[in-house]
């Protein structure tokens, strides 16, 4: 089991590694409330918050124009599909018809 | 907007989003250059860690309506950009095998591009060390000493008992240790 105290020292070591070559930001800054300013930006972080801004913004808009787009060809293939079914009553009801007349007429042609 | 916490800044973000990035803009002033910064210790290369924060902030961008705020957004920041690097290391294996490898491939015009601290993230010491590390203990330290998170927010981001994290870091800090030693004597050794 390791100590706090144990922890704490190798922890303060290595943080001063960090902070001696610059990796590290200081701690104090992150938990403080220095959290709310932001640090100074560089161009190069500020072109890749552009980026990030661009890309999300595009994604909205992409992902709109893709609902929109399986919106409208869903909207298309039922309407297509109750035209046909349509076409294919009227078919049947024409089809009826025609077949009853002939009936009526073979009826009468018997008679 | 400077005087805004980061919860009122992602509350703010839940009724604007998507029609007004103003506030989502603020929160990536404050976080993106330390994300990428982690992100760039965890993987090595200037393009992966370039997208994995890019991906981890879109997906902040478009989950936000779902963070209930039940841990500081900080933390669920860093538990997204955690899962996102273990993704990607996972994603190409044998990039995760040559770690260490990969950091000497990282072409000179990588860093130039970048300012003068990122050329100190790519080729000091620590870097060095951090490169030869495996990949929980590459990722611990980092969340530690380049992210700055407390043992706390460690143990949330990674969503494991602070006892077991203390472990884990203890462990992971032994091994940063050993291999930052072995390198200085192997400098030593050279200079001699």
């Amino acid at each position: 089991m390791i100590s706090d105290a144990q922890f704490l020292e190798q922890d303060a070591q290595i943080l001063n590694i960090f902070k001696e070559e610059g990796s590290s930001l200081d701690s104090n800054r992150v938990d403080s409330e220095a959290e709310r300013v932001p640090r100074d930006l560089t161009i190069e972080d500020l072109r890749r918050i552009d980026r990030i801004v661009q890309k999300a913004k595009f994604s909205v808009v992409a992902k709109h124009s893709m609902s929109f787009l399986f919106k409208t060809i869903g909207v298309g293939a039922s309407e297509l599909a109750l035209a046909f079914i349509g076409v294919a009553k009227s078919a049947n009801l024409t089809a009826g018809s025609v077949n009853a007349e002939e009936h009526e007429n073979d009826r009468v042609d018997n008679e | 907007m400077d005087a805004l916490t980061d919860e009122e800044l992602v509350a703010r973000c839940k009724t604007e989003l998507p029609y007004n990035v103003t506030a989502y803009r603020e929160l990536l002033r404050r976080h993106e250059p330390l994300v990428y910064r982690s992100c760039l210790k965890m993987l090595g290369s200037v393009q992966d860690a370039e997208e994995a924060c890019q991906d981890a902030f879109l997906q902040v961008f478009h989950k936000l309506g779902q963070f209930e705020g039940r841990s500081a957004f900080k933390t669920w920041l860093y538990r997204i950009v955690y899962n996102r690097c273990i993704e990607s290391r996972r994603r190409d294996a044998r990039r995760s095998e040559n770690h260490a490898k990969l950091v000497e491939e990282i072409t000179q015009d990588d860093i130039a591009r970048e300012d003068p601290d990122m050329k100190n993230a790519l080729t000091g010491k620590v870097h060095e060390v951090i490169a030869k590390m495996s990949g929980e203990d590459c990722r611990l330290v980092t969340l530690r000493y380049v992210s700055g998170l407390s043992l706390q927010e460690i143990a949330d981001v990674l969503e494991i008992g602070l006892s077991a994290t203390k472990m884990r870091l203890y462990r992971a800090q032994e091994k940063f240790k050993e291999i930052y030693n072995d390198l200085d004597t192997g400098e030593e050794a050279e200079e001699a």
